[in-house]
C-alpha cells in the first residue's frame, strides 16, 4: 500500500481526507502542523503529501520549500490544499515547488483523481 | 694779404724812383690809378655787404626756425633765403665776381648734397663727396678768394709799375711839386684803401666761417624736422659735425633717467672697425663719465677742448695713446638751461684750427636744445591737436568771460554751428533762456575755481532742437578762461528713460546694490525702484534708510546673511526666497535674484537684481503641501484599508470556505453511502442541506469575486475561444432547471462565433444571464440565447419573455446587491450580484452590457465583446 501524509490543522477535514484517501486504497499519516509534517515525512517516508496551506507554525508553503530544499524530498510529490482562492495564493503555491493545487471546498473524487495521478506520474 | 702788402711795398718804390723824374702827364694817369684803387676797394666793400645780408639771411632762418613749429612755415623760408640769396648771386655776378661765388655756390651745393646723401644713410658716397670738399674745400674756396683777390692787387700793380713806366719816360715835363703832392694825396689814399681791403678780407674770411657753420646749422635743423627721435638726431648730428670738420670720430653723451650723464652706443666712426679700444674705453666709463671731459662739458655748460687727451690723466687717455687719439672736442647740448647731451669728437690728424669748431659747437648747442625741447613740445602739441580733432566728444574753451575761442569738429557736428560762425560769440548762444538759470549754477561753481564735471544740463542746437549733454569744465591756468568738453547724452537719457519707465512698470521691485558694505556686511543700495512701496509699504527712502537686516524676518535673517556673504566672494548669482517685514509689521514672502556686474578684469562694479512678492505662491504653496500631506494621509489610509480588506478577504475565504469544505465533504461521504445505508427521506433531506452548502458556496464565490475587482485583481486568462460553444455549454448546464420549470430554452447561433476571452469568465457571465433568465421566466414563457459574430466582435443576447424590469429600475441593475422589487416581493432567490459580475466581466473584455425591457412582455440582455481584449489583465 502506498503511504500517503495528509497535513491539516481542521481535524474535520484532515479525518475526511484520510478516510477518503483510505477508502481509495492508500495507506495514510496525519499530522496536525507542518512542523509534525515534516517529522513524519523523515520518519515515515510517504511516497506524497497533502498539505493544507494555512497551518500553524509551519504553513504549507514552507514545508514544501523545506521539503524541496532536502536532498531526499525534492522530489516527493506535494498536493496543497487551500480555501485561499486567490489565483497570488497558487502562484506562490507553484513557486514554492508544489505538483497540484486543490481549492477548497473540494471533491473527494478530483482530490484522489489527482492523488494517483501525482503518483503514477511518477512511476 | 702778405701778396698784397708786398704789392704795395714795390709800387712804393718804384713811385719813389718816378718822384725823381717829371711827372706831368702822371697826374692823370695817377688820378686813373686811384680811381682803380677805389673801384678794388668798393668791390671788397660790395662783397663784405653781400655775405652780411647772407648772414643776416641766415638769422631770419634760425628765427623763424625756432619760433614756428610748422615745418611749412619753415620750408617757405628756406624757399625765401634761397630765393635771396640766389638775387645776392646776380648781384655777385653784375660785380663781375662771379668767379668767386660761382666756387662759393658749388662749395654749398656740394654740402647740400653730401647732406641729402648723409640722411639717406648714403655714407660712402658721402664719404667720397667729403674727400672733394667739405672743410678743406671751404678753406679752399678762401684761398681761391684770396688768390683773386692777390691776382687783382697784382694787376693793380703791375698796371701801377706800366703807369709808372709810363710816367718816367713821360715826367721830365712834370714838376716835382705837383709831383710829390700827388703823390702824397695818392699815397696816402692808396694806403687807406688797401687797408680797408685787408679789414674787409679778414672780416669777410669771418663771415664765410659763420656762413658755413649757418649752414651746418641750418642742416642739422633740417634734419631734426625730419627725425623722430632724439637719439637718431643727435646721431646724424655728430655724424654731420664731424663730416664737416673732417674728423673721424664722435659720440653722443645722454643724461639717463637718474640725472647721471651716461655714454651711450651713438657714434660716428670715418672707418669701421677703427678706435674700437678707445670706443670700448669710453662706453666703459659709464657713471665715470662725470670725471672725463665729457663731464666737464657738462659741468661747465661751454665747450671744452683738449690739444692731445693722450697727455692727460683722464680716464681714457691710455686708449688715446694706445690707437693714436690726439684733439677732443665736447660740448654740451642745453635744453631750457639743462644739459640734456654732450657731443664729443676726436681725432688723429694734426688738429685744425679750432675756433671754427668752437663757433659750430657753440651754435649746435643752442640750436639742438631748442630743437630738442621743441621736438617734446611738439609731438605732446600734434598729439593733443589729433585728439581734440578726432574724439567724437565736443572740446571748446573759452574766455573768463565765456567768450569762445576755440571749436573742435566733433563740437560743430553736434551743435550745427561751424567753428566760423560761433568762435567769438558768447557761450550762452548755446543755452535756452529757461536753462540760464542752471547755467548760471554752472559758472558759479566755476568762479570758485572748481573743475564741474559731468554737469548735465539742456543744449540748444543751431536748428533750434534741445539736447541733453553733460558737461566737464576745467579751469585753465592764468585765468585764461575754461576748457569744456561735453558729450551728447540725449539718446542716452531716452534710453534710460525708457529703460526706467518700463523697469518700473515691471510687478516686482528692482535694484542697485553698490560695493559699500553696511554693518551687516550687505552692499548698499543705491537705487530702489519705486514698486517697494506697493510690496512693503516703504518708499525707497524710507527703505534705505534702515539696515537691510532690519527688514528680513528674523527667522531667516542668519540664513540670507550668510548667503549674501557667499555670493559677495564668489560673485555668483544669487536667487532665494526668504520673508522681510512690511512696514505694517506683516510678513511678505519674496524671491530675491541678484547678479553682479563685473569689469573687464572680472572686478564686481556692482550687483543688480529684482525682488518679487510671493506671498500668494508661498501661501498657496502652503496650502498644497498641506493638501498633499492629506491625501497622503489620506491614501495611506486608503492602502491600510485596501490591506485591511485583503486580509477580510483571505480570512473569509478561508473561514467560510473551511466549514463548508467539511459539511459537503462529509455529506458526500453519507450520500455515497460510505456512512452506511441512507433511506429515502434522510436522502431527501440530506439533498436539502447539499443545495444550501452549493446555494452558501456560490455566494462566498460571488462575494470573492466582487472583492477581487474591487481589488482591481479580475484577471482573464486570455486565449482564442468560441462563444457558441460556450453558449450551448451554459444551455446544456441550464437545462435540467429550466425543464423543471417548464421554461422552454433554446439557442439561436449559427456558425461559431471566435473571439480572444477568458473561456470560464464568458461562461460564468453567460450562465448568469440564463438563469436570471430562467428564474424570472415564468412556466411556459421562453429564454432565447443568441450568438452572433459581427464586423468588430461577438455579441451574445440572452431574451426572456418573463415579468420585465420597469424602468426607473433599469439603470440600477448593475449596482451590487441590487434587487429589483418585484423580485423581492416574490422572493425570488438571489444575492443581487449576478449582474454585477456580469458588468465587471464585460467591461474587464473591454466590452458593453445593455438590457432592454418591457413591463409584463420580457427583458432582453445585450453584450457586446470585442474580438480582440488588448490588454492581459485589466481593472474593473
Amino acid at each position: 500500500m502506498r503511504k500517503v501524509l495528509v497535513a491539516d490543522d481542521d481535524a474535520d477535514i484532515r479525518t475526511l481526507v484520510a478516510l477518503r484517501l483510505r477508502y481509495a486504497g492508500f495507506e495514510v499519516v496525519e499530522a496536525e502542523d507542518g512542523e509534525q509534517a515534516l517529522e513524519l515525512v523523515a520518519t515515515e517516508r510517504p511516497e506524497l503529501c497533502v498539505l493544507d496551506v494555512t497551518m500553524p507554525k509551519v504553513d504549507g508553503f514552507e514545508v514544501t520549500r523545506r521539503l524541496r530544499a532536502n536532498a531526499e524530498t525534492e522530489r516527493l510529490p506535494v498536493i496543497l490544499l487551500t480555501a485561499r482562492a486567490q489565483s497570488r495564493a497558487l502562484a506562490e503555491g507553484i513557486a514554492a515547488g508544489a505538483n497540484d493545487y486543490v481549492p477548497k471546498p473540494f471533491r473527494a473524487d478530483d482530490l484522489i483523481a489527482r492523488v494517483k495521478a501525482e503518483l503514477e506520474g511518477r512511476v | 694779404m702778405r701778396l698784397i702788402r708786398r704789392g704795395f711795398r714795390a709800387s712804393d718804390l718804384l713811385v719813389l724812383a718816378a718822384a725823381l723824374a717829371v711827372a706831368g702827364v702822371a697826374t692823370v694817369l695817377l688820378v686813373r690809378n686811384g680811381n682803380e684803387v677805389s673801384k678794388a676797394g668798393t668791390r671788397e666793400l660790395l662783397i663784405t655787404d653781400l655775405l652780411r645780408r647772407e648772414n643776416d639771411l641766415y638769422d631770419l632762418s634760425y628765427s623763424l626756425l625756432n619760433g614756428h613749429a610748422d615745418p611749412s612755415n619753415v620750408r617757405w623760408v628756406e624757399r625765401d633765403v634761397a630765393q635771396q640769396i640766389e638775387e645776392l648771386e646776380t648781384h655777385h655776378r653784375e660785380a663781375d665776381l662771379a668767379d668767386v661765388f660761382t666756387a662759393d655756390r658749388a662749395f654749398r651745393q656740394a654740402l647740400s648734397k653730401e647732406l641729402e646723401l648723409l640722411e639717406a644713410g648714403e655714407y660712402s658716397a658721402a664719404l667720397e663727396l667729403q674727400r672733394r670738399s667739405i672743410f678743406p674745400k671751404h678753406r679752399a674756396v678762401s684761398r681761391e678768394l684770396s688768390a683773386a683777390m692777390s691776382d687783382f692787387d697784382e694787376r693793380r700793380s703791375t698796371l701801377s709799375a706800366r703807369e709808372t713806366r709810363i710816367s718816367i719816360i713821360a715826367s721830365f715835363v712834370a714838376a716835382l711839386g705837383i709831383a710829390l703832392v700827388t703823390l702824397i694825396a695818392s699815397r696816402s689814399r692808396r694806403d687807406r684803401a688797401a687797408a680797408e681791403a685787408a679789414q674787409l678780407a679778414i672780416e669777410n674770411q669771418r663771415l664765410r666761417d659763420q656762413n658755413a657753420i649757418a649752414e651746418l646749422v641750418r642742416q642739422v635743423a633740417r634734419s631734426a624736422e625730419k627725425t623722430e627721435s632724439v637719439p637718431r638726431l643727435l646721431e646724424r648730428t655728430i655724424g654731420l659735425v664731424c663730416f664737416f670738420a673732417g674728423w673721424p670720430l664722435g659720440h653722443v653723451w645722454l643724461r639717463g633717467t637718474e640725472g647721471r650723464l651716461e655714454p651711450t652706443n651713438i657714434w660716428h666712426c670715418e672707418e669701421t672697425g677703427r678706435f674700437r679700444s678707445f670706443r670700448r674705453a669710453t662706453e666703459d666709463m659709464a657713471a665715470a663719465g662725470e670725471e672725463g671731459l665729457a663731464g666737464r662739458a657738462a659741468r661747465s655748460g661751454r665747450p671744452e677742448w683738449l690739444d692731445d687727451i693722450g697727455a692727460t690723466d683722464l680716464p681714457r687717455a691710455a686708449a688715446a695713446r694706445a690707437e693714436g687719439v690726439t684733439a677732443s672736442l665736447a660740448f654740451p647740448i642745453l635744453s631750457n638751461g639743462e644739459v640734456v647731451a654732450v657731443l664729443e669728437m676726436f681725432t688723429d690728424r694734426p688738429s685744425p684750427a679750432h675756433r671754427a669748431l668752437d663757433g659750430i659747437a657753440g651754435a649746435l648747442a643752442v640750436q639742438l636744445g631748442e630743437i630738442i625741447s621743441r621736438k617734446a613740445v611738439d609731438v605732446e602739441r600734434s598729439r593733443l591737436a589729433a585728439i581734440v580733432a578726432s574724439t567724437d566728444d565736443s572740446m571748446l574753451t573759452t574766455t573768463p568771460g565765456g567768450r569762445i575761442t576755440s571749436w573742435n569738429r566733433a563740437a560743430a557736428e553736434h551743435s550745427g554751428y561751424s567753428a566760423e560762425e560761433i568762435i567769438g560769440r558768447p557761450i550762452t548762444v548755446l543755452f535756452p533762456d529757461e536753462l540760464q538759470r542752471e547755467f548760471g549754477q554752472l559758472l558759479e561753481r566755476l568762479e570758485r575755481g572748481e573743475t564741474v564735471r559731468n554737469f548735465e544740463l539742456k543744449l540748444r542746437k543751431r536748428s533750434g532742437e534741445l539736447a541733453d549733454i553733460s558737461v566737464t569744465v576745467t579751469p585753465l591756468g592764468g585765468k585764461r578762461g575754461f576748457a569744456i568738453t561735453s558729450r551728447d547724452i540725449t539718446e542716452l537719457r531716452q534710453t534710460q528713460m525708457r529703460y526706467r519707465t518700463l523697469v518700473e512698470q515691471l510687478p516686482l521691485m528692482t535694484y542697485v546694490d553698490e560695493p559699500t558694505i553696511d554693518e551687516d556686511g550687505f552692499w548698499k543700495s543705491s537705487y530702489v525702484s519705486p514698486q517697494i512701496e506697493a510690496i512693503l509699504g516703504f518708499t525707497p527712502e524710507e527703505w534705505n534708510a534702515m539696515p537691510y537686516s532690519a527688514h528680513i524676518h528674523e527667522d531667516d535673517r542668519e540664513r540670507v546673511i550668510a548667503g549674501h556673504a557667499e555670493v559677495y566672494s564668489t560673485l555668483c548669482d544669487y536667487d532665494d526666497e526668504y520673508r522681510l517685514v512690511h512696514k505694517d509689521g506683516s510678513t511678505v514672502w519674496v524671491r530675491d535674484a541678484m547678479t553682479f556686474v563685473r569689469d573687464d578684469s572680472g572686478e564686481a562694479l556692482y550687483a543688480q537684481g529684482y525682488t518679487v512678492d510671493i506671498t500668494k505662491q508661498k501661501t498657496y504653496e502652503q496650502e498644497l503641501d498641506r493638501l498633499l500631506a492629506r491625501e497622503r494621509a489620506q491614501n495611506e489610509e486608503l492602502r491600510e484599508l485596501d490591506r485591511l480588506k485583503d486580509e477580510f478577504v483571505a480570512l473569509v475565504s478561508h473561514e467560510l470556505r473551511t466549514p463548508l469544505t467539511s459539511i459537503r465533504g462529509y455529506l458526500e461521504l453519507v450520500l455515497d453511502g460510505q456512512a452506511g445505508k441512507v433511506n429515502d427521506q434522510q436522502l431527501q433531506f440530506l439533498g436539502v442541506v447539499e443545495r444550501n452548502a452549493d446555494r452558501l458556496q456560490r455566494l462566498v464565490g460571488d462575494l470573492l469575486f466582487i472583492a477581487q475587482v474591487d481589488a482591481g485583481r479580475l484577471t482573464l486568462e486570455l486565449e482564442r475561444t468560441d462563444a457558441v460553444r460556450i453558449a450551448r455549454e451554459a444551455i446544456e448546464a441550464a437545462s435540467p432547471i429550466a425543464a423543471d420549470k417548464d421554461v422552454e430554452l433554446r439557442l439561436d447561433a449559427h456558425d461559431g462565433a471566435l473571439l480572444v476571452g477568458d473561456r470560464s469568465r464568458l461562461a460564468q457571465l453567460i450562465d448568469n444571464l440564463v438563469s436570471n433568465a430562467i428564474k424570472f421566466t415564468p412556466a411556459g414563457g421562453r429564454v432565447l440565447v443568441r450568438v452572433a459574430s459581427t464586423p468588430t466582435g461577438v455579441t451574445i443576447e440572452v431574451a426572456d419573455t418573463g415579468m420585465g424590469i420597469p424602468a426607473d429600475e433599469q439603470a440600477r441593475l448593475f449596482q451590487r446587491f441590487f434587487r429589483t422589487a418585484a423580485a423581492s416581493s416574490q422572493a425570488i432567490p438571489g444575492t443581487g450580484l449576478g449582474l454585477a459580475i456580469s458588468k465587471a466581466i464585460v467591461d474587464a473584455h473591454e466590452g458593453a452590457i445593455a438590457v432592454t425591457s418591457e413591463e409584463g412582455h420580457g427583458t432582453t440582455f445585450r453584450v457586446s465583446i470585442p474580438t480582440q481584449v488588448d490588454s492581459i489583465e485589466v481593472a474593473a
